[in-house]
């Protein structure tokens, strides 16, 4: 078709042709390509930067306000254990009783022998005493073994807050309690001492001035004293090393935050 | 074989260019920059914002390379971003103006002398087109465009296309009497 080749021969010719760029074009074109490369790169680790933010925000933010929650359950807690404390002290005293009232050494059966009555008797203060102090002992250590607990939560919960001076108002707070209720159970623990040196003094007394004769006796105050010694510091230093393990631990928590 | 040789060859180099390998972008960039500066000469007529285009062009091919399948040829999908890439130079700088006006009738350009003319010589009657005119004719007359598909590229009426395209070819007959005039004293 005649009137279309006119246009048929400049396509022809359009299509063969060739033009060569500059040296340059190249370079232009490859450092075009660098900088865009740098810039696809820097949105990744700012897209990736921004999700850890985030995702530590949220955790942080949970975590506050579980360690909120937490407060009040732990203010509750220590009202429990002093609770706690306080049975063991009763049913000591019951058994300090009925062990008093138990004979099973030739000597308590010498004073059974010697009076008749049915002596609670002072020599058995010792044994008696004793596995009742180690049971003491041993219920006030199941009772102290649970407050590292409650240190450990309060220095968990601790933890948890983002700022150092929610964590100082917390802390603080805490570790009086702590202290109110070592407090307490020294001030329970003269209590009962008093109570017992009060029956065996009366029950001294009393046989004394029913046989009238000097049986052999026992200083029931020095004696309770003695196991007093023995058990007191190992109590204060129990409460007063978990007084310090979790103020240490707070302190660390605080500080490994704020870095 | 030696065409499935090459395909296979170009495959892997736009697989290549499209992780970012700079050889294999260079090697793609020094097949085809010949031809698509030639494309971007069609419708820009200085040759330093020519090169400019084509390198715009071939910015977006690498960056969107992932975008390509491979269900047509790769010259045609650049040629495409060439093509794209000069209109919007010419919108952004020359601010051509398309004549919405005027019935158009059939025109063919008859070259009454039946002369062999060169590349260079059609490119200089293709450049002394206006920018609206020279963009449609290019188009449609080497590109190969429909109306309906430049209608859509330059946003204007299939009527404002093939009116564009029935100026053009009036100017460029016109333009040929008069060199035919001129060098033989004929029409």
């Amino acid at each position: 078709m005649a009137p279309n080749k006119f246009e048929d021969h400049i396509r022809t010719q359009l299509e063969k042709r060739r033009i060569d760029p500059s040296n340059a074009s190249w370079e232009k074109l490859s450092a075009r390509l660098d900088v865009q490369e740098t810039k696809s790169n820097s949105k990744w680790w700012l897209g990736i930067a921004a999700a850890l933010a985030l995702g530590l925000i949220a955790i942080t933010g949970i975590n506050f306000f579980e360690g909120s929650f937490e407060g009040p359950q732990v203010a509750e807690e220590p009202i429990n254990k002093e609770v706690e404390i306080e049975k063991p002290i009763e049913i000591l005293e019951e058994d300090s009783k009925t062990e008093i009232a138990e004979t099973d050494s030739q000597v308590k059966k010498e004073a059974i022998q010697l009076n008749d009555v049915g002596i609670p008797e002072k020599i058995f203060i010792n044994k008696a005493t004793a596995p009742s102090a180690q049971k003491r002992a041993s219920q006030q250590s199941i009772a102290a073994s649970s407050e590292p607990k409650s240190t450990s939560n309060i220095s968990e919960s601790v933890v948890m807050p983002i700022q150092s001076t929610i964590i100082e108002h917390k802390i603080s707070p805490k570790l009086d309690e702590v202290v109110v209720v070592a407090d307490i159970k020294e001030v329970q623990i003269q209590s009962v001492t008093n109570e017992v040196d009060a029956l065996l003094l009366e029950a001294s007394s009393s046989t004394s001035s029913s046989i009238g004769i000097q049986s052999y006796s026992a200083n029931a105050a020095a004696l309770l004293k003695d196991v007093e010694v023995e058990l007191e510091p190992t109590f204060r230093n129990k409460v007063f090393e978990m007084l310090k393990d979790g103020y240490v631990k707070a302190k660390t928590a605080v500080v490994t935050r704020n870095n | 074989m030696k065409v499935i040789q090459l395909f296979r060859n170009e495959q892997r180099l736009i697989k290549q260019a499209s992780a970012g390998v700079k050889d294999a972008q260079q090697k793609l960039y020094e097949t085809h920059s010949g031809k698509m500066l030639s494309v971007c000469r069609q419708y820009v007529k200085d040759m330093h914002h020519a090169e400019e285009v084509m390198l715009n062009g071939f910015m977006k091919v690498f960056t969107h390379l992932k975008d390509f399948k491979a269900e047509g040829s790769f010259e045609g999908w650049i040629r495409k971003i060439m093509v794209r890439e000069a209109i919007s130079f010419l919108r952004t700088h020359k601010k051509f103006q398309l004549d919405e006006s005027g019935a158009f009738e059939s025109f063919e350009v008859v070259d009454p002398l039946n002369s062999a003319l060169d590349v260079e010589h059609i490119q200089n009657l293709i450049d002394n087109l206006p920018e609206g005119y020279r963009m449609v004719f290019v188009m449609y007359a080497v590109e190969g465009y429909k109306h309906s598909e430049i209608s859509k590229i330059l946003n204007i009426s299939e009527g404002t296309s093939k009116s564009q395209l029935f100026k053009a070819r009036k100017m460029l007959q016109e333009q040929l009497n008069l060199q035919n005039k001129a060098n033989y004293g004929t029409e």
